[in-house]
């Protein structure tokens, strides 16, 4: 094995060494100052901070335990289950008022949009009596959502549109 | 969610299933959020926040009060001058055919 070995100013060496069969290899240092990070023979590199894209870090588990934040938002790692924290639903709060972009409700103050009566993403007039507005059925009942967009109430010159829904994330 | 605060519990439904409250979640900007927490079948912090609330450790939980029924408010009838002017368009367009 050849090494080069480099004696400490005070004690010790630092050697480095080739392997016995070494290929064809070149092994540039830095051209800035700086210590060389090494696992001290665990396999585990330890450091207080990676900089770097990351485009090419591969095996990550999932969930990645530890990550505290993602693309610099902090915040529980999302999935699309129905009502998970980051999913989506079509909805408006439980009354007739204008609501604009980013308002946080309680589940409990939010219905979805209700299907059957049609596919137009709007709430209708209850059709039994035709004077309520259904927002009762419907209700989300956990957690905390914001708006992507606005909600608007019915408007009076056409009763066929009443209080349109928006696009709302769980947020907690 | 790891939270700090959790205030102002009420109960969320006249069946005493749900909790509405504010609540100071680390992950979050906002410094209190509306949260409605549950008993079981969400996260285990709504599972959590729900249980706390049981226990009065943030005051007494209010009673709910349904929210007021939405408006309806039913579109005015058509004058008889807003009638005649659209028979009128209605005239004009079928004898352009």
């Amino acid at each position: 094995m050849s090494e080069i070995v480099i004696a400490g100013n005070t004690s010790g060496s630092v050697t480095i060494a080739a392997p016995d069969v070494a290929g064809t290899t070149t092994l540039t240092l830095p051209a800035t100052s700086g210590a060389l990070v090494t696992d001290n023979g665990s396999g585990t590199v330890t450091a207080t901070a990676f900089v770097g894209d990351g485009s090419g870090l591969t095996n990550l588990p999932i969930p990645p335990a530890g990550v505290t934040s993602l693309n610099g938002e902090t915040g529980a790692i999302v999935n699309t289950d129905v009502y998970a924290i980051g999913s989506y639903i079509n909805g408006r709060p439980r009354n007739n008022l204008n609501y604009p972009q980013g308002t946080v409700l309680s589940g409990a103050s939010l219905s979805y949009a209700p299907t059957g009566a049609s596919y137009y993403s709007y709430f209708r007039p209850d059709a039994t009596s035709g004077s309520n507005i259904d927002f009762q059925t419907g209700n989300v009942g956990v957690g905390t959502w914001r708006s992507l967009g606005f909600c608007a109430p019915r408007t009076s010159n056409n009763p066929n549109f009443v209080a349109t829904t928006t696009l709302w994330v769980r947020i907690s | 969610m790891k939270y700090t605060r959790v205030l102002n519990p009420s109960w969320a439904n006249a069946e005493h299933t749900s909790i509405n409250c504010d609540v100071d979640f680390d992950d979050l900007r906002d410094e209190l959020v509306p949260f409605t927490a549950v008993a079981s079948g969400d996260y285990e912090h709504s599972h959590q926040i729900f249980a706390e609330c049981l226990a009065d450790n943030y005051g007494a939980i209010a009673e709910y009060v349904a929210p007021p029924e939405p408006e309806y408010v039913a579109p005015p009838e058509p004058t008889k001058a807003e009638l005649l002017a659209q028979l009128e368009a209605l005239t004009a367009k079928i004898n352009s055919l």
